[in-house]
């Protein structure tokens, strides 16, 4: 019984704690006060109209949203035809094929960033849009050579092999009967990319410059020096939106995990 | 199926060439620039400086202290929590509601978390205010600018992955084996110990060597809430890289770093394919 | 004393009942299986025995005592489980050695009492393996030997043959019957295959829609069938109605007829095809008049398809079909008085 009533305790302070620095950014973004002040002292919505009239986060939020969205794009056209060779072909390397693409998700980024870095300013590639591009979309393609891997399944195969069968040529059958398959994981992978290039820091903050930022470097560099409600007002629309998200994967592929399987 | 030479090319051929030209030749570079002087020749300078120097022994160890505490509050708290969802929860709602909290956190920038609990922890924020209102303290805590403060912000972020490695080993527990140990006369605590708990350990092992690996190389945690006046492995990392410019004895700290979770990783990976079998 | 005593025990999961009334005694040292399909409520009956659900209603009672309340671990009874439920960390001298070490046993002690168990159901030369290295087979020993170690008096069984191939399923059967018989400890056996029923058990409560519909020795149940249900599931029946003819004797009734009393099982092994048509039924056999409709031969018996009176009736004999049946010809059945028997739920 002591027991049951400890773990409660323990699950709910816990839950408290997860939930306790966003619910302060977003009440200390509501503050009519010069300061960040929670519990906020009165409620406005002006440092939200500040941030967007500050036509800095304005390019930020432009520049981070282009390279979420081509690093996402170039991350799909690079794990399908990847996961099509891993999930249907055998050929030798094939293991350390999907090693080497899998291995962004666990290697520090901080260190790939610096490697970029040091790698571009070789080659001429760095401090540029193209220079975050190809960083971010090395680490955004295992996400989705993760999520399409799982749907190509023997069934799938079997389905291919009818339509090979009836006539389809390889492209065609592509087309027509594996993408509509593995479609659901594209978009699934798609969004965790596109999300973890949107609020990745460790990477792009080599690259990076005062007429070229993302919007969570930017942010990085504020809190650093000065801090006022407008920070929390573009904190706490991000975290919105990581909602948003998170309930849009919920209804599309289901998120209880932690369910129990009969 | 055996496609031919040329379908098989057309499918690798791309993401082949990009992560060779855009992973695997970087830290191949990062790696021979560690080990060379400015003059090209071989050296291994870099690693007996950082082997060498008390100021290194003094950054690794806290990067290291930091990541155990860190690992064993994530163990200590995510436990019962991974329990509490799994097995308390019987509304499946309430759990969803849980299970999205834990994750919104993981699609947040680190920045944005870290920087809640900047506002939380400073001088007058929500968390000395709650303190000093209670009685329990007089003068404020300083929590911004030392290890404690790290350590708060560190738990909260890996928090959610051990939660969800837990709770996955633990859904994946058979229930009718744990029904077995209670018909064998096992009592609910016993069977827990001598079932549950040991059906549950690849995911703790798993879980916990992957929130030390993220831990000892997290950068912008520590950089917010150490104020500057703790530094941790990454952040040598960092300065030598954006400000120094010195990427021989930089890249032999990112080798360094790189080194130490490669192999807590793989580690994680036995242990998870053990316990899978 | 009885060693079990089900007494009014019903379950709901919701709006559906599993169980309704059920009360059954199993008397020690006895054999008894459940027998039903899929869903009649015989797992749920199991469960309620074993502690891991509590009824709504009734009570369970053994060797006197009040098992309502009592968590599993507390029950002194043992389970063998479907799935077989073996603890995959654990080897099998360690997951047999669980119940006694759980009891208090010394870990050397609880080592021998494996070992014996081990040595029982002849897998003493594996101890040192793990379930996932054993063949399925291999692991419903492992479970048995686990189960009865502690030497309950009351081991419950829930389809722990299901999973086997038909071939070990029989072998299995009858070395279970002989273990049972060697403890002496009651079996409550749970299965929806009647054959295996009718192999190893003393007597067998038929399960239906969460009621039990029968319980009795397997003869009884076969002969005797109480309810429709209960003939149509164990073996093949033909079910015909019957009704009083005007001297008040019991008849087979052409069709619905308003004079119907009930309706009664012919068993096909029991109508003889007869080429001679014999003057008014002499004594106490009947004979019913058709036409052969279609004949299979499976192995070494023959089925006989004929519509006759009305009624489309199988009619079995052993040995392959001779020249005297074929399909079209005209057939008489021969049935005796005595084998037909008058359900007690027969009145549609």
């Amino acid at each position: 019984m002591a027991v049951r009533i400890a773990i409660r305790f323990i699950s709910f302070a816990a839950l408290l704690y997860l939930l306790l620095p966003l619910v302060v950014l977003v009440g200390a973004s509501l503050t009519t006060t010069e300061f960040l002040a929670f519990p906020p002292q009165g409620l406005t919505l002006r440092w939200y109209r500040v941030v967007v009239e500050n036509p800095t986060y304005a390019h930020s939020f432009l520049v981070s949203t282009l390279l979420a969205l081509a690093a996402t794009a170039l991350g799909v056209v690079l794990a399908v035809p990847a996961a099509l060779a891993i999930a249907r072909c055998n050929f030798p390397g094939k293991a350390a094929f999907s090693q080497l693409l899998l291995s962004p998700l666990v290697l520090p980024h901080l260190v790939l960033g610096a490697a970029l870095l040091q790698f571009g300013s070789s080659i001429g590639l760095m401090r540029s849009f193209e220079a975050l591009l190809v960083g971010h979309t090395v680490i955004v393609t295992p996400f989705v050579l993760r999520t399409v891997l799982p749907l190509l399944t023997r069934e799938q195969l079997a389905l291919e092999e009818a339509s090979r069968d009836l006539g389809a040529g390889p492209v065609t059958t592509f087309f027509l009967v594996t993408l509509p398959q593995i479609r659901p994981g594209i978009v699934a992978g798609a969004i965790f990319a596109f999300i973890t290039s949107f609020i990745n820091v460790e990477l792009s903050i080599f690259n990076t410059t005062a007429a070229l930022n993302t919007i969570p470097v930017q942010l990085f560099n504020y809190v650093q020096y000065s801090v006022d409600p407008s920070i929390a007002a573009v904190s706490a629309t991000t975290i919105l939106a990581a909602v948003l998200a998170i309930v849009v994967l919920d209804l599309t592929i289901g998120l209880d995990v932690l369910a129990e399987r009969d | 199926m055996t496609p031919s030479r040329t379908a098989l090319l057309g499918l690798i051929g791309l993401p082949l060439a990009f992560f060779a030209a855009f992973f695997l030749i970087p830290l191949i570079v990062v790696f021979v620039a560690s080990v060379t002087t400015t003059e090209g020749a071989g050296t291994l300078a870099n690693y007996s400086r950082i082997l060498f120097d008390a100021y290194h022994w003094e950054v690794t160890l806290v990067t290291f202290r930091l990541g155990v505490l860190t690992t064993a509050i994530c163990l200590a708290i995510g436990y019962p929590l991974a329990w509490y969802l799994v097995r308390v929860v019987r509304w499946r709602a309430w759990r969803r509601i849980c299970v999205i909290l834990l994750v919104v956190p993981l699609f947040t920038s680190n920045i944005v978390r870290s920087f809640g609990w900047m506002v939380l922890l400073g001088r007058t924020g929500l968390v000395n205010d709650t303190l000093r209102d209670v009685g329990l303290i007089d003068r404020p805590i300083r929590f911004l600018g030392t290890e404690t403060g790290i350590l708060i912000g560190l738990v909260y972020i890996l928090l959610p992955f051990i939660v969800l490695t837990i709770g996955n080993a633990l859904a994946k527990v058979d229930r009718t084996v744990e029904q077995a140990s209670a018909d064998l006369g096992a009592s609910p605590a016993s069977t827990f110990w001598n079932v549950t708990f040991p059906l549950s350990i690849p995911g703790v092992v798993s879980g916990g060597i992957m929130v030390f690996a993220l831990s000892v190389s997290a950068y912008v945690t520590p950089a917010l809430l150490s104020g500057g006046r703790v530094t941790v492995l990454p952040m040598l990392v960092f300065q030598q890289y954006s400000s120094v410019f010195d990427f021989h004895y930089g890249g032999a700290l990112a080798i360094t770093l790189l080194v130490f979770t490669l192999v807590l990783i793989a580690a994680a990976s036995l242990v998870s394919r053990l316990g899978a079998r | 004393m009885s060693l079990l005593t089900i007494d009014g025990v019903s379950k709901s999961f919701g709006h559906h009942k599993a169980l309704h009334e059920v009360s059954l005694t199993i008397e020690p040292g006895e054999f008894v299986s459940l027998l039903g399909p899929s869903g009649c409520g015989k797992t749920t009956l199991l469960r309620l025995i074993a502690g891991f659900m509590e009824a709504d209603t009734g009570a369970i009672h053994m060797e006197g005592q009040d098992l309502t309340g009592l968590p599993p671990h507390r029950r002194p009874l043992n389970t063998v489980f479907q799935n077989y439920a073996l603890f995959p960390h654990l080897s099998v001298l360690d997951n047999v050695a669980y119940g006694p070490r759980r009891g208090g046993a010394s870990k050397q002690d609880a080592a021998d009492r494996a070992r014996e168990a081990l040595l029982l159901v002849g897998l003493a030369d594996l101890e040192d393996r793990y379930p996932r290295e054993m063949s399925g087979g291999q692991q419903q020993r492992v479970a048995l030997a686990r189960a009865v170690v502690n030497r309950p008096k009351l081991l419950l069984l829930d389809e722990p043959l299901s999973a086997l191939d038909l071939k070990l399923r029989k072998r299995m059967q009858i070395e279970l019957k002989q273990l049972q018989e060697k403890l002496g400890c009651a079996f409550v056996f749970v299965t929806h295959d009647q054959e295996e029923a009718m192999t190893m058990s003393d007597r067998i409560a038929v399960l239906h829609a969460g009621r039990i519909e029968q319980v009795g020795n397997g003869a009884e149940i076969y002969r005797r069938p109480r309810t429709r249900f209960v003939a149509e599931f164990i073996g093949d029946a033909n079910l015909v109605p019957v009704g009083l003819d005007d001297a008040g004797r019991t008849r087979i009734l052409s069709g619905g007829s308003r004079a119907m009393i009930g309706t009664a099982v012919l068993r096909p092994e029991h109508l003889v095809l007869t080429p001679l048509r014999a003057h008014p039924p002499v004594g106490d056999v009947l004979f019913l008049d058709g036409r052969v409709e279609n004949v299979t031969s499976v192995g070494g018996v023959t089925n006989i398809y004929v519509h006759a009176e009305g009624h489309d009736l199988v009619a079995r004999r052993l040995g392959l079909a001779g020249s005297d049946v074929a399909v079209g010809m005209p057939a008489t059945l021969e049935v005796r008085w005595n084998d037909l028997h008058v359900l007690a739920d027969g009145v549609a």
